[in-house]
């Protein structure tokens, strides 16, 4: 379903602030599958999310999904494919408009939107229907403003437009780093039952190794804008916490080994 | 009484400036100031197409026209070219000025001895109520000439105000209001973010093209200068609007932009019965419109002050 092929991405290319942030990421998903990701800071799992939604154009390499090339389509064009979900709960929505205005929105991601009603009366009672699988008490609230919503709330609406029209691809970046931990764990059980409902091909970005090890058939892990282990089928699932902790002490036990050899070089040279 | 009325009139037809503001300044929080230079863009192409004997609402709708061009071109120079909001609308603004000096061929067109919307208005007028001089209006006497053109503007305006809340209701109205609100969300819904910018800066300067053109064939003349300061005064009548009716909603939003529209001309024409000097006038607007930007922060900063001081 999504195809990355050897990207690159490079910030700042040719000054001291420098960042290979993608170097030759190579990545295939199947249909379906839910893939999480993980990585120290800087590692480039958030983005490698953004060189797939198309936040920026990559340096090299190409990028499909459902065998399109979609190398250099600009962000809102992958819209019609890509659902998203932010790690701010206030970008995923927007605040001085209605519950049910955002939700039209959604209704029409990556639609041509012309000079019909945003709002008619038809669709009040399906956003009803399926707000109230939110189980948080906002059928109610329809045309109240999203700005006087929660956190947590914000992210489940999120969501819930990210998959209105099943997305062929849905993006989460972090999506519940910015949540307490009650409304966090509300957003992952509501995340995993929408993704194993609609059968939905996943890419998520976490920085929770429970997340990590409980969700998703595969899982990624980066180091320095590369894939360094891909964990999947029985592997992953047999995967645990603690495993996974001993493998990025492997990754900053390398680092640091680079780190005391590059001394000892300079040491002997200089 | 005549005073009052024209002050009204002016406000009414002032109001569709503020609508255009309104919608390049609120919805998509873009201070555009190209407004100064499609206000009269409007009026001039409206009367040299009026002195050349065309319908007076063809002409008129040729000077929607050409703010809606003059629009477009502000928001291409800043989402196709990336230049900084406030300079492609400057930009456009000073182009304008040699572009209506052309499109006039001199620096005032009168329209005294032209059929224009006035026109059209007083006939209406004298239809209605027959061709007596003087109408009574509870206890006033006022010309049907200015009756008719107060109430023929009031109409227009309170159209187009339903027109412009239905817009903002449908699906690429709505993409619009939440582009100002949050472009990211949007671009991640598909929406091309720049599209809307430039779309809404058409309409938004369309509009004040079409103020510029009926202000001119009220007062008989256009004139290349009278667009100076035209994006000030729409900012005044959308804040008064704002402290009228709040913020919560689209339409009461549009609704108090006519009204702070008209609210603000007839305090002007009250000022200058007064005896202010008529060349302090936009000294004043611009110290208002400061204040009214400033105030409310400044409140609330002196307010969450206080607390402090009673505990030391």
């Amino acid at each position: 379903m999504l195809e990355v092929n050897t990207i690159c991405k490079t910030f700042n290319p040719g000054t001291p602030n420098e960042v290979r942030s993608l170097q030759s990421v190579k990545l295939a998903i199947d249909e379906g599958s839910f893939v999480v990701v993980i990585g120290t800071n800087g590692s480039g799992k958030t983005t490698l999310l953004n060189a797939v939604a198309g936040t920026f154009l990559v340096d090299s390499g190409t990028i499909h999904v459902a065998s399109t090339n979609m190398t250099n389509w600009p962000e809102y064009r992958r819209a019609s494919v890509i659902g998203r979900v932010f790690q701010n709960p206030f970008s995923g929505t927007a605040p001085s408009m209605t519950i049910a205005e955002n939700l039209a929105l959604a209704t029409k991601r990556g639609q041509p939107r012309r000079l019909g009603w945003a709002l008619p009366r038809t669709v009040q009672s399906d956003f009803r229907d399926r707000i109230r699988t939110l189980n948080m008490g906002l059928e109610v609230r329809l045309n109240n403003p999203i700005g006087s919503l929660s956190g947590g709330q914000r992210q489940a609406l999120t969501l819930l437009m990210a998959t209105w029209l099943k997305p062929k691809l849905l993006l989460l970046d972090e999506h519940t780093a910015a949540l307490d931990p009650k409304s966090a764990d509300q957003v992952i059980r509501l995340s995993n039952d929408i993704i194993s409902r609609d059968r939905l091909t996943t890419l998520m970005v976490t920085h929770s190794m429970q997340q990590a090890v409980n969700l998703g058939d595969r899982l990624i892990m980066m180091h320095q804008g590369r894939i360094i282990h891909d964990f999947r089928g029985a592997e992953k699932s047999r995967l645990r916490v603690n495993e996974l902790l001993d493998r990025f002490e492997d990754v900053r036990r390398s680092d640091q080994l680079d780190e005391s050899a590059a001394e000892l070089l300079r040491a002997v040279y200089i | 009484m005549t005073l009052l009325i024209g002050a009204l009139t002016i406000g009414l037809i002032l109001s569709f400036l503020a609508l255009g503001v309104f919608i390049s300044f609120r919805i998509f929080n873009f201070p555009d100031i190209t407004a100064d230079g499609s206000f009269p863009l409007g009026a001039a192409i409206t009367a040299t197409l009026l002195v050349m004997g065309i319908n007076p609402i063809l002409a008129t709708f040729a000077g929607f026209c050409g703010g809606l061009l003059a629009g477009t071109l502000t928001g291409i120079l800043h989402t196709k070219f990336n230049i900084h909001g406030l300079l492609s609308g400057i930009l456009v603004m000073t182009a304008l000025y040699s572009v209506n000096l052309h499109v006039m061929g001199k620096s005032n067109v009168p329209l005294l001895s032209e059929t224009t919307l006035a026109t059209y208005a007083e006939q209406l007028g004298n239809t209605v109520w027959g061709s007596a001089q003087d109408l009574n209006i509870a206890g006033w006497e006022v010309s049907v000439r200015d009756a008719s053109t107060l109430f023929c503007t009031l109409g227009v305006i309170v159209v187009m105000g339903l027109v412009i809340h239905a817009f903002f209701r449908t699906n690429i109205g709505t993409a619009m209001r939440a582009t100002g609100d949050n472009p990211q969300m949007i671009r991640a819904l598909g929406v091309n973010v720049g599209t809307m910018i430039t779309l809404g800066l058409a309409l938004s300067n369309g509009l004040i093209a079409l103020s510029g053109a009926l202000l001119a064939q009220f007062q008989g003349f256009a004139d290349v200068q009278m667009g100076i300061g035209m994006i000030v005064l729409g900012l005044a009548s959308v804040i008064i609007g704002e402290a009228l009716v709040g913020t919560q909603n689209v339409g009461l939003t549009i609704v108090g932009a006519i009204m702070g529209s008209v609210l603000f001309l007839l305090l002007v024409a009250i000022a200058l019965r007064w005896g202010l000097n008529p060349n302090d006038l936009k000294l004043i607007t611009a110290i208002f419109v400061f204040l009214a930007l400033v105030l409310p922060s400044l409140l609330s900063k002196l307010r969450s002050k206080k607390p402090r001081v009673v505990h030391a």
